[in-house]
């Protein structure tokens, strides 16, 4: 074997690595820097020799009590490929993989350690962008229905087309349509939302397109209207469904036009809105009923989404679960806690006819009464405990009670009002009578409940 | 003219990281000198919480190791002038900035 006539200096062959090495003496005073830790961290080697490490390195590790290379030498074992974030000099946080051991004398007696840095910024993206697809804005899931809608609203959300948002109470629409906007090219526009079921017909037109100055007895000023103050972004009108069958003829000139007249308005005013609008109801249906018009309905589901209940994914509730009581645990400053098995099986059994709504409620109210500890199924609300709530069938009709209800529905069976009359009834008892209480836990609106509790002859 | 200089510390050193401070040092200026000067405990602070503590405070000055981007914004839309990637102990670093010549990147020890 030929010998090398020069023996490569160390600190050459550390400069050719494609990993960050440094090593540091026992007072943690940086002795040696190679070339790729100055390309990780931004710092000249010759800024970093007789540092402190973590002035240089700037790890999160560092500042909660991991350091890698303290507890290296204290277990005198090797600490390897742990994860950190690292605050370069550029300012930029940077993901990396570090690994850390002790540096040893001839005689065994430790005389530092040495720590390799490894950028991690592809795993971290990667990572990132497989979490991305569990979400779409706040709408989160990964069941397979969600999965479709997750491709889909990319897509539509990037059009300037009319959306249709379908799907019973709870599920979702208003924050569906909220990320559809974010995800708009009228992102930097206004969001405007309208619920159509809130106001009489004759205060919504006003509601909707404003009116001018001596329109009626106390217009004593112009006011302009949902559609102008959207002017640029998104209008979103919620319960479509309910709005009159007036008023649809004028939101359809709207979007047929791009344009309107205010009440006691003699000039048009344009229209820059897209309009996503949302309903809980058959609309289908309601056409052919001759209730909703049928010029309107096609106009409006140009581009049409349905949103799955929650029964029918049940897949996403440990995955929602988790992160509502993050959600939760962040705002009231708890650690994370989590759902026994037993708490986590009661969900999975339950209907939900409140949907995902009344699941966030539920975590709340749990989450309220166990601050900071593991939720069992004694902090669920009293009404989940007691209630019988098969999985599919009689919940979907449950469900399907809970929206909007016209004169023509027929009445619920004798067996399905029992239970929900007992569910009503044992959510009053706990909110102690209060309405708002009541609606909250069952997952609800007020005038839902008021429309069920006069249905199941309970006074309101 | 007299000024605020805000000093984030970690363990008796400048913080290397301004989201990881756990005291601040405020110093009072009057003319270039040292008039007054208090701790104030921020481990409990996120990192807005820390940065509307310390526009509120009406801070001209912040130095500190690194500051990530969203804090350094707020603070540069506040008006204050940030002196970063400092290293040293509180002392040394504020004798280099009352005998102004403290800038980004200085390391005294």
């Amino acid at each position: 074997m030929k010998r090398l006539q020069t023996p490569i200096p160390p600190e050459l062959i550390l400069d050719h690595l494609a990993v960050g090495v440094f090593t540091v003496d026992p007072d943690f005073l940086i002795t040696s820097f190679n070339a790729q830790a100055e390309e990780l961290t931004g710092f000249t080697r010759k800024e970093a020799l007789g540092r402190r490490c973590y002035e240089i390195f700037r790890a999160d590790m560092c500042f909660e009590g991991h350091c890698a290379l303290r507890r290296a030498m204290d277990s005198k074992s090797s600490i390897v490929r742990e994860r950190a974030n690292i605050l370069d000099k550029r300012n930029q946080e940077r993901p990396v993989e570090i690994s850390a051991a002790v540096l040893r004398d001839k005689t065994g007696a430790i005389i530092g350690g040495v720590e390799t840095i490894q950028d991690d910024s592809n795993r971290a993206a990667l990572e990132k962008q497989v979490k991305a697809s569990y979400s779409f804005g706040d709408v989160i899931g990964k069941s397979p229905a969600m999965q479709t809608l997750f491709e889909a609203l990319p897509v539509l959300s990037a059009t300037d087309s009319t959306m249709l948002i379908l799907g019973e109470t709870g599920t979702g629409k208003g924050l569906t349509a909220r990320a559809a906007h974010n995800a708009s090219p009228r992102r930097e526009g206004p969001f405007v939302k309208v619920n159509c079921a809130a106001l009489p017909a004759p205060l919504l037109e006003s509601e909707l397109f404003g009116y001018r100055k001596g329109a009626f007895t106390d217009a004593r000023s112009d006011k302009p209207g949902m559609f102008e103050l959207a002017h640029g972004g998104t209008i979103f009108l919620d319960e479509i469904g309910e709005m009159d069958i007036g008023l649809q003829a004028k939101l359809l000139q709207v979007l047929e036009d791009k344009e309107f007249y205010p009440l006691g308005g003699v000039r048009p005013v344009k229209a820059d809105a897209r309009v996503i609008a949302s309903t809980n109801r058959d609309l289908a249906s309601m056409v052919r009923e001759k209730r909703f018009r049928d010029d309107l309905y096609y106009r409006l589901q140009v581009a049409q989404l349905e949103l799955p209940p929650l029964r029918e994914r049940r897949e996403d509730i440990p995955l929602l679960a988790a992160r509502f009581l993050q959600e939760q645990g962040a705002l009231e400053g708890h650690t994370a806690r989590g759902l026994s098995s037993a708490a986590l099986k009661l969900l999975m059994e339950y209907g939900f006819p409140g949907n995902v709504r009344e699941l966030r409620n539920i975590l709340e109210y749990a989450a309220a009464l166990k601050p900071g500890g593991r939720i069992e199924p004694a902090d669920m609300p009293r009404y989940l405990l007691r209630i019988d709530c098969p999985p599919a069938g009689a919940q979907r009709a449950a469900a399907a009670e809970t929206a909007p209800q016209s004169d023509s529905t027929p009445d619920p069976t004798p067996e399905r009002s029992e239970t929900e009359r007992k569910a009503v009834t044992d959510a009053l008892h706990q909110a102690k009578g209060s309405r708002s209480e009541t609606a909250r836990l069952l997952g609800i609106s007020r005038t839902t409940l008021w429309r069920k509790m006069k249905q199941l002859g309970l006074g309101w | 003219m007299k000024t605020i200089a805000a000093l984030c510390l970690w363990e008796e050193r400048i913080a290397p990281r301004y989201d990881r401070s756990q005291k601040v040092l405020v110093v009072h200026l009057d003319h270039g000198k040292a008039v007054e000067a208090s701790t104030i405990a921020v481990e409990h602070l996120d990192r807005e919480e820390l940065c509307k503590t310390l526009i509120a405070m009406k801070i001209n000055t912040l130095i500190c190791g690194g500051v990530v981007d969203p804090c350094r914004r707020t603070l540069e839309q506040a008006g204050v002038k940030i002196i970063d990637n400092v290293i040293g102990s509180p002392q040394a670093v504020l004798s280099r900035h009352l005998a102004g010549a403290l800038s980004s990147g200085t390391v005294v020890d």
